[in-house]
Formats: structure tokens, sequence, C-alpha cells
């Protein structure tokens, strides 16, 4: 079955890395299975869901380490199963599909309000905050600290091998904040001299541990040896279902390209590391979500009031082990 | 006056061209040259010249403990030349033999390679972050023994000077894999131990070294992998001179443009890992652990004008002899 140009569309830019991160990987996900059911010709619901289906397990089998994208996908399965299971007409279903569209553009909008105004209220005058790579959250942590009027000062570091780091520094001059930027080896020297951390998610397991940008779990280590507070800025999107099922973070290896370039060694030097890391829940001291900051241990309460969808829950395993 | 070789050598270390064991052979080098090419005609006169010289290679000294050293042993030998009457002339000449009693480094390579044999794991992969110059040779001895044949190296930045220890351990046929800084904990997970350089080793165990080695060591406590630091005893810092020069990271090491022009670039080249994080030190003499650090500098002779240079005192009390003795 071809799929819709938009579901096309959204799986080229995920597959070529155009999108800027998980956040908005999950909204264009969301648009196009959205205009694919608005647009869908199909007769019955089950071949409405046999065209959702298509299209979900194309997304999945691109999808990287990052949650939300595949929470959307849970949303729109499981917005169709339960009209199966409910009899509902195709109608309905189609109605709901965009009901599930609309109250997800809700949440977006106003769960990075409710992050933007917990985290900037852990934020005290003078502060110097170590920020570890880039996240919109954090951002808008910042900014809206910034827009209370409080003074303080970000630390950040590059963040190798894409440096996303350096994207953070030009988002703080751009929103006048005063900034200062470092190798990522500076870390330990740099949160010696923190109030607070913050640190962006990609995905949060059961457990309470998170996954995100490698040098994470080592800015962590440096914030228990300072004694710095140090947290995680996320919305629920964030949570890895696939970790409810036992299942491991799916993470990527570093390219030699990304490490050395055009440099060869003909002396046979291999790249080796991973892009991620996972930060353990004991060194986290909250996870900052629309909800109020969640401690570690109580990510697993927040994950079981999570609707999943039957079909996407049987394809994890295979998405974690990259055998789609 | 300033010797241009001073202000070249100072230069260098501030631009960090010179390692810790060759700055310290270059210092020794140029303060000869210094007084090789003294116009003084007084004793008083040219430790005038010296001190100034002295005062200006200290004000941009890296925390490298060689050319301390060496700054020391040569005030040592002035100090002991004058106070048995020697002239000017029969100084020089005790200079030259003191440049050419310099230690042979490959030598003691193979002591400190020997010495780990004691406690390497057979089949080990080590660990190891950025390019220390004993680390890399004990690495390769090891592995022509056929002790060793794995590392992972953390590409150190700035510089990426793990690049260059990656090269060299695969040229020589190690099974060499080399990450990301940020990658260290994965790194450190994989391997057996690590093992460390050190720019200074202080008297309370305590070691100076590339920036990252400090993290490096906190993981190894998390992951209770042993960190040994590799290093020649003349690392060993029993000078009271602890005011180094930490050179900052600029935006040019970095290599990366901003669009921001104000944005500032924060960091030192350097960090220090506590002694509680370090399982041993592995020296040519033996390996020992911090507290037996000082039996190995009870010995030491420290040049009193070292003392007081540092302190700004030697210029008037302490050289009133010198001037007396001239008269």
């Amino acid at each position: 079955m071809t799929n819709h140009p938009a579901i096309e569309l959204v799986v080229n830019r995920i597959h070529n890395d155009q999108i800027g991160g998980a956040a908005d990987t999950a909204k264009e996900v969301m648009t196009a299975m959205a205009q694919l059911a608005s647009d869908s010709k199909a007769s019955t619901l089950e071949a409405l869901y046999n065209e959702i289906d298509v299209a979900a397990l194309a997304i999945l089998k691109i999808c990287p380490s990052f949650a939300p994208p595949i929470n959307v996908l849970h949303m729109m399965m499981g917005s169709i199963e339960r009209d199966i299971e409910n009899e509902a007409s195709l109608a309905e279903a189609k109605e709901h599909l965009a009901e599930a569209q609309s109250s997800f553009n809700k949440f977006m909008e106003s769960a990075f309000e409710k992050i933007a105004n917990i985290g900037a209220e852990l934020i005290k005058e003078d502060d110097t905050v170590f920020m570890f790579s880039m996240t919109s959250s954090v951002w808008s942590v910042l900014r809206r600290a910034k827009e209370q009027g409080k003074k303080f000062t970000v630390l950040v570091t590059e963040a190798r091998p894409a440096n996303e780091g350096l994207w953070t520094a030009d988002e703080m001059y751009k929103s006048g904040i005063p900034v200062e930027v470092s190798i990522d080896a500076c870390l330990a020297e740099l949160m010696a001299r923190s109030d607070i951390g913050f640190v962006g998610v990609d995905a949060i397991a059961a457990d309470g541990s998170v996954f995100n940008k490698a040098g994470t779990y080592l800015s962590a280590l440096a914030a228990r040896e300072y004694n710095v507070p140090f947290y995680f800025v996320s919305d629920t999107l964030k949570f890895d279902t696939a970790t409810l099922f036992g299942l491991p973070f799916r993470s990527e290896a570093v390219q030699y390209h990304e490490v050395l370039e055009n440099k060869t060694y003909d002396s046979g030097v291999s790249v080796v590391g991973s892009l991620f890391d996972t930060t353990p829940p004991h060194l986290i001291s909250a996870i900052i979500t629309e909800l109020g900051p969640i401690p570690p241990s109580a990510c697993i309460n927040v994950m079981w009031n999570m609707k999943l969808s039957k079909r996407i829950s049987e394809l994890l395993p295979s998405w974690a082990y990259d055998k789609l | 006056m300033l010797h241009k070789d001073i202000i070249q050598l100072s230069d260098r270390f501030c631009r960090l061209e010179l390692h810790a064991s060759y700055g310290g052979r270059e210092t020794l080098r140029t303060l000869t040259g210094v007084l090789d090419d003294s116009k003084q005609t007084t004793i008083f006169g040219l430790i005038e010249e010296l001190k100034e010289n002295i005062r200006f290679l200290l004000s941009s000294l890296p925390p490298y403990a060689p050319p301390l050293s060496s700054i020391n042993r040569f005030l040592l030998l002035l100090e002991k030349s004058l106070a048995n009457g020697g002239g000017l002339e029969e100084i020089k000449s005790r200079m030259v033999a003191l440049n050419e009693d310099t230690t042979n480094p490959r030598a003691n390579h193979k002591k400190i390679a020997n010495n780990l044999l004691e406690i390497l794991p057979s089949d080990a992969v080590v660990y190891t972050h950025t390019l220390s110059e004993t680390v890399l040779a004990v690495l390769l001895e090891l592995h022509s023994i056929g002790k060793l044949n794995s590392v992972i190296v953390t590409e150190s930045r700035p510089n990426n000077d793990g690049w260059d220890t990656a090269r060299h351990l695969a040229e020589n046929g190690l099974e060499t894999h080399l990450t990301i800084d940020a990658a260290m904990p994965a790194a450190i997970e994989n391997a057996h131990l690590m093992l460390s350089g050190a720019e200074i080793i202080h008297p309370d165990g305590s070691v100076v070294g590339k920036i990252g080695a400090y993290p490096a060591a906190l993981l190894c406590e998390v992951y209770s992998k042993p960190l040994y630091i590799i290093a020649d005893s003349s690392k060993i810092n029993y000078l009271p001179w602890g005011d180094f020069f930490f050179n900052k990271i600029t935006q040019e090491a970095l290599g990366l443009d901003f669009s921001c022009p104000s944005l500032q670039i924060t960091g030192a080249y350097f960090d220090i890992t506590p002694s509680r994080l370090i399982r041993a030190y592995v020296t040519e003499k033996g390996v020992i652990d911090a507290i037996k650090i000082q039996s190995f500098i009870s010995d030491k002779e420290v040049s009193s004008w070292l003392v007081r240079l540092v302190n700004d005192e030697l210029s008037n009390s302490s050289l009133i002899s010198v001037k007396e003795k001239e008269k």
C-alpha cells in the first residue's frame, strides 16, 4: 500500500534529520497522521485502520531514539483501535482522530507554558545556571525567568559531536541572557560555578532514568559532586512506553565522520561511543513536567495512566532492537 | 633586561606548544643561554638580570612541574657556586654540565612500563584521555612486549590531542578506539582501568592534568575502575610555588564562529584530580600511593633564592651578602 504524501514527507524529513527536535518531530508526525485520516477515501473503519497502520509502521521504522513521535502513534492508533472495539462509525472515527490532533496541539501549547513557569520558579536572582546541549523546553524556562526580571548567567558546553550547545549560546544571546560557552571536558569546572543545572530529555524510562544527548550523565555526576540541584525538563510526551515492557532505550552510535570529519587514519583507528547516554534516577533532583516537578520514582505512575495502542505496543520490541 | 629567548619561551608556554617534560628541558637550556649571553660584569648585576627573566617566565608558566624544577636546579647551582666563591666562568661551565645531566626519558618509560606490569591484568582494555608522552610511551612499550592490545581514547577538546594518541597507537598495531569526550562514561565502562598522565603531582597526591581528566576520574569511581597516574617522578612538585598560569580556552582554540561577538568563552585547559580518586602512582621508582609521595621528595633541595624570588623578597636583604662579596 502506498502512503499518503504527507506521511512520505515526514518519513523523509525524519530520515534526513531535517526536523529540529523531538517535540517538533511529534508535531509533524501528528499533522501528517491527521492529514492522512482527513484525506482518506477508505469506505470502512477497517480500511482506515489499515491505512493508519501502514503509515504508523513507516514512521516507526525510521523513528529515532526519542519518545514523543511514538506517543503520537499511540494516540492515533489507540483512537481507532478503541473505535473498532466500540463499533463506532467511520465518520465518528475520523472525528475522534481530528479531536486527538486538536487535544494534542492544545497539550503542546499549555504544557510548554506550565513547564516554563515551574522551571523559572527554581531560578533565583544572580544564579549561575548550567545547561547542557540544546532543548527548547529549557530555553523556555530560561526565557520565562528573564521575563520575570531575574538576572542570571547561563553556562553551556559544546555538546560534541554536533555542537548543539552552540545553538543554546546563540539563542541565549538573542534573548539577551548572559551566556558563557566551553568544551564538554570543562563541564565539571562549570558545574562547580553553578547554582542549578537544567537539561532536556529525549526519553524517560519507567524506572525514572533519563535518556539524553551523550554528556548528560557526566553533567549529572558533576552536579552530585558539587551538590548542585540537577533538573530534567520535559513534557510527559517524552515518557518512553517501550520501557514499560522492559525494553531498552534505542541508542545510536557516533559515526566516524562526526568525530574525525574528513581525516583518515590508514592505521585503523575506529570511532566508538553512543550519541546518547542514560542518567540513573539517583542523580536526578526532579523531572519538571506540565504536571509539576516529578521525582524519578513517580515516573511509573505517569506511564500507567497513558493510553497505549495495542498495535504500537506489539511493534515496540522490534523497534527497540532495530528489527522492524 | 628580558632575554629574547625567555620572551619566546614564555610565549610558547602561553600557547601550550611545549608539554611538561620538554618544557622542563627547554627552560634549563634557555636559562643557560641567558647566562651565556649576559653582558653583566658583576655577579650582582647578573643575578638582577636572571631574577627579571625568571619572574617573567614564572608569570606565564602553565601548571607544569618540570620547568619549575629546572628553575630550582639552575638557581641552586648558582647559589652554591657563589657561596663557594666561584666566578662567572666557573658558574657557566657548571651550567653546561647541568644541561648534559638530563635523565634519559626513554629509560624511565621502560622502568614505568615494567612497574605497571606488576598491576596490569592480562588482556586488559586500557582507557586514556588526551595525549601524554609518558602514557603513550608506556602503552607502546607494553604492546611491544605482548602485554597490551586494546586501548580506548577520548579526543580531548580543544586541540583534540587524543587523536594523536589514537594515531600513534594504531600505527603501532594496537587495537585503538577513539570517541568523544562526552562519551567517557561508556569508554570507561568498557575498559578495565584508566591510565592518566600528569602535568604536576602535588605532595598531597592531587594531580593537574589536561581538562577532562577529573570527570574521567569521577567516572572511574562510579564504575569501580582503578585510575593509575603514569608519570616520571620529576612531575612531583616539591617547590613552594602554586600560582601557575592556568591557560584559558579561547574562541580561536575552539575553532568556531559565533553570530554573537560578545559571547564569552569560559574554562581552563587543565583540571585537578584529587588523590582520593587515584588508586596509585606508577613512576620509574615504583608503584606508590598518595601517602608515600612525600617520601619521594623529602631529600629534594629547594633554592632559598627561588623561595625569596617567588615571594618577591630577593631584591634587597638576600643579595646584600653578594654585594658585599663583590666589594
